[in-house]
C-alpha cells in the first residue's frame, strides 16, 4: 500500500447521548479505492459527513496530505481536493446538465471568490472540460435535458460528472449505485474502474451492494454501531469470521 | 412543457433591448403627463429598482429578507443629511448614501446570516428593520416623526458642465438614467458565474456548498449588494419627495418590494419592476377611497398569491405556450 492521502484518527460523534461513531480511524492511500461497509445504522453515512465536512467530529483529526483539515467548512476541503457525492443524488432539477456541469467547471475556477471571474465570460476556456466530462460519463446526448427529468441512474452519473469537473484527488461516494437497476450497476462500476484509472484519484465508498463492493475495493473497512470492527483487503475480509457474522452472511441471504 | 433549462437572466440581449426601450418611453413621459403623474413615474422607477434589489435575494438566491424597508431609509436620510446638514454636492452624498446601506447589510447581514436562514432570518431583518425605524423616530437630528423637509433639488456640476435638477423635468430625467443605470448593474450581477452560483446556493445550498461554493459568503456579499442598491435608490427619493419621513423605514416599505415581486413573477428578471408598475397604478386609481387602498393591496396580495403563484409574468408565459415565453429572464 502507498502512503495516506486521507488520515482519520480516533473519530468521535454524537448526537445528544447517543454516540454514532466511537474512535473510527481509516486511511485512504493515493490511487487507492476504499469501500465502508456495515449495516443500516452502523454510522457510515455519519462518518461521510464528519470526512467530508458537512459535520464537525466531537473528536479526532482527520489530515489530507498530511495538513489537518478537521475544523475546515465542507466548501475549503472541496478546494484541497474532496469530492462527494450524495446517496440520493442531488443535481440542480431546474438546468440542464449542460448547466449543472458548468456550475460546477465555474465553482471550481472560481475556488470561492465571489467576484472571481466577473466580467469575464470563460464559457469558452470550459467547453472542451465539458465535452470530455459528458462523454467520460456518457452523458453526450443527453446534454439537453432538464437534469430533473433525468432517469434516476443518468441523475447519479450526473452528479459524478459535476464532483469529477471539481478535479477532486479523494472522491467520497455514499452508496454510489443505490436506485440503480443491475445493469445500471455494472455499468457504474466499470466507469468508476475507469475514472479511477485515468484520473489516478482515491476513493471512499459506502456500498451494499456485494458485487459492487468486490468490484471496487482494493480495501474493505466494516462498521458495526459506530465501531470500525475490521479492515483489510477483500480476501481478508471475506475470511473474516467476525464480518461473517455480523454482515456478510446477512447480505448473503437476500443477494 | 417547460423542459428549457433556464439561468435567471439566461438570454440577455432581450432584456438589454427591453431596458433601452423602457428607458426610451420613459425619458417620453414628462412630454405627455402631467405634474402628478410625472412625480409617481419617478417614484416607480425608484420602486422598480428597490423591488429588483430585493428580487436579487429572493429570486435569485434564495434569501427572504422583510426589512429592507431599513436600507431605502437609510439611503434616503443619509442623502438627506448629507446634502442639506452638511452641505455636501448630490453625486458624493449619492455615492455615500449607497455605501452606507452596503455597510449596514454587510453588518445586519453578518449577524443574521451566521445562525439563521430562511424564515428566522427574514424575522431578524424584520426586528433589524424596527431597530432602525426607533432609532430614527428619536433622533432630533434626523427630525424624530417629522423627518426632513424642505430637501432641495441638487445642481450637478461635473467640471465646467453644471446642470440644475431644480429646474422643469430635470431630475425627473436624471431619475430615469440612474435607475437605468443600476437596472443593468442588477441585470450584469445576475449574469455573472457569481450570480449563477447563487441560483445553485438558492436550489440546494448543501450542493452548491460540496462544489466548493461557500453558500454563507455568497449570501453575504449579495445581501450587501442589495442593501446598496436599495440605499442607491432610497437616495432619489431625498430629492425628489423633498421630504424623508420615518414612514420610509416601517415595516410596511419593507413590504413594498415582495408586492412588487410576487405580483410581477419572481421567476423573472422584470417581474418586480412590472409589479412596481402596476401596483402604482393600483394605488393611483385607488387614491380617492380613503383607507380603502390598504384592502386593495391586501386583496390584490391575497389574489395573486392564491391565484398567479408566478405573478403576472408567470401567467403571460402560461398563455404564450410554457415558460418559452415573454419576459422569461
Amino acid at each position: 500500500m502507498s502512503t495516506a492521502l486521507l488520515e482519520a484518527s480516533g473519530l468521535r460523534k454524537s448526537y445528544g447521548r447517543i454516540a454514532v461513531l466511537h474512535d473510527v480511524s481509516l486511511t485512504i492511500g493515493a490511487d487507492e479505492s476504499h469501500v465502508v461497509i456495515g449495516p443500516n445504522g452502523a454510522g457510515k453515512t455519519t462518518l461521510f459527513k464528519v470526512l467530508t465536512g458537512e459535520l464537525l467530529a466531537d473528536k479526532g483529526r482527520v489530515a489530507f496530505k498530511g495538513e489537518d483539515v478537521s475544523r475546515l467548512p465542507a466548501h475549503k476541503r472541496v478546494h484541497r481536493g474532496f469530492g462527494r457525492t450524495f446517496q440520493v443524488a442531488r443535481v440542480f432539477g431546474k438546468l440542464d446538465v449542460q448547466d449543472n456541469l458548468r456550475l460546477a467547471l465555474e465553482a471550481r475556477t472560481r475556488r470561492g471568490n465571489p467576484l472571481a471571474s466577473i466580467g469575464r465570460n470563460v464559457a469558452g476556456e470550459l467547453a472542451e472540460r465539458m465535452e470530455k466530462l459528458l462523454v467520460d460519463t456518457g452523458l453526450e446526448r443527453q446534454r439537453h435535458a432538464l437534469s430533473g427529468a433525468l432517469a434516476y441512474g443518468d441523475r447519479k452519473r450526473l452528479e459524478l460528472a459535476m464532483v469529477l469537473a471539481l478535479e477532486p484527488a479523494v472522491l467520497f461516494l455514499d452508496e454510489p449505485t443505490a436506485g440503480m437497476s443491475a445493469a445500471e450497476r455494472q455499468a457504474t462500476v466499470q466507469m468508476l474502474l475507469r475514472v479511477k484509472q485515468q484520473r489516478r484519484v482515491s476513493m471512499l465508498l459506502t456500498e451494499h451492494d456485494m458485487d459492487v463492493v468486490f468490484g471496487l475495493a482494493d480495501r474493505i473497512s466494516v462498521l458495526h454501531y459506530g465501531k470500525l470492527i475490521a479492515s483489510g483487503t477483500p480476501a481478508e475480509i471475506r475470511a473474516d469470521a467476525r464480518v461473517k457474522e455480523v454482515y456478510l452472511g446477512d447480505e448473503d441471504s437476500h443477494a | 412543457m417547460d423542459n428549457r433549462s433556464s439561468f435567471l437572466g439566461g438570454p440577455a440581449r432581450r432584456d438589454w433591448i427591453v431596458l433601452a426601450v423602457v428607458m426610451a418611453l420613459g425619458l417620453l413621459v414628462p412630454s405627455v403627463l402631467n405634474r402628478g403623474l410625472i412625480f409617481i413615474a419617478g417614484l416607480v422607477w425608484i420602486n422598480a429598482v428597490f423591488g429588483l434589489s430585493f428580487n436579487l435575494l429572493f429570486g435569485l438566491s434564495g434569501v427572504l429578507s422583510f426589512g429592507q424597508a431599513m436600507f431605502f431609509a437609510a439611503g434616503a436620510y443619509a442623502a438627506a443629511v448629507l446634502t442639506q446638514s452638511l452641505g455636501w454636492p448630490f453625486l458624493p452624498a449619492w455615492i455615500m448614501a449607497a455605501v452606507a446601506g452596503g455597510l449596514l447589510a454587510a453588518l445586519v447581514g453578518a449577524v443574521a446570516l451566521r445562525r439563521s436562514e430562511g424564515v428566522y432570518f427574514a424575522i431578524l431583518t424584520l426586528a433589524f428593520a424596527e431597530l432602525m425605524h426607533l432609532l430614527i423616530t428619536n433622533t432630533g437630528m434626523l427630525g424624530r416623526n417629522d423627518g426632513l423637509s424642505g430637501l432641495a433639488r441638487p445642481v450637478l456640476s461635473l467640471g465646467a458642465a453644471r446642470l440644475d435638477l431644480g429646474q422643469g423635468d430635470n431630475f425627473y430625467y436624471f431619475i430615469v438614467v440612474a435607475c437605468g443605470a443600476m437596472i443593468a448593474l442588477i441585470r450584469f450581477v445576475i449574469g455573472t458565474a457569481f450570480g449563477r452560483a447563487l441560483q445553485a446556493v438558492k436550489q440546494d445550498p448543501e450542493r452548491a456548498e460540496f462544489l466548493g461554493i461557500p453558500v454563507r459568503l455568497h449570501r453575504l456579499v449579495i445581501f450587501t449588494l442589495a442593501g446598496m442598491m436599495t440605499a442607491a435608490a432610497g437616495a432619489l427619493v431625498a430629492p425628489w419627495a423633498q421630504i424623508v419621513t420615518p414612514e420610509l423605514a416601517h415595516w410596511s416599505n419593507s413590504t413594498n418590494p415582495i408586492l412588487y415581486t410576487l405580483l410581477g413573477g419572481s421567476a423573472y428578471f422584470w417581474g418586480p419592476a412590472l409589479g412596481a408598475v402596476l401596483l402604482s397604478a393600483v394605488f393611483y386609481v385607488t387614491r380617492t377611497l380613503v383607507g380603502v387602498s390598504d384592502l386593495v393591496t391586501g386583496l390584490l396580495l391575497l389574489a395573486v398569491v392564491l391565484a398567479l403563484p408566478g405573478g403576472v409574468l408567470g401567467l403571460l408565459a402560461r398563455w404564450t405556450g410554457g415558460t418559452r415565453g415573454k419576459g422569461k429572464a
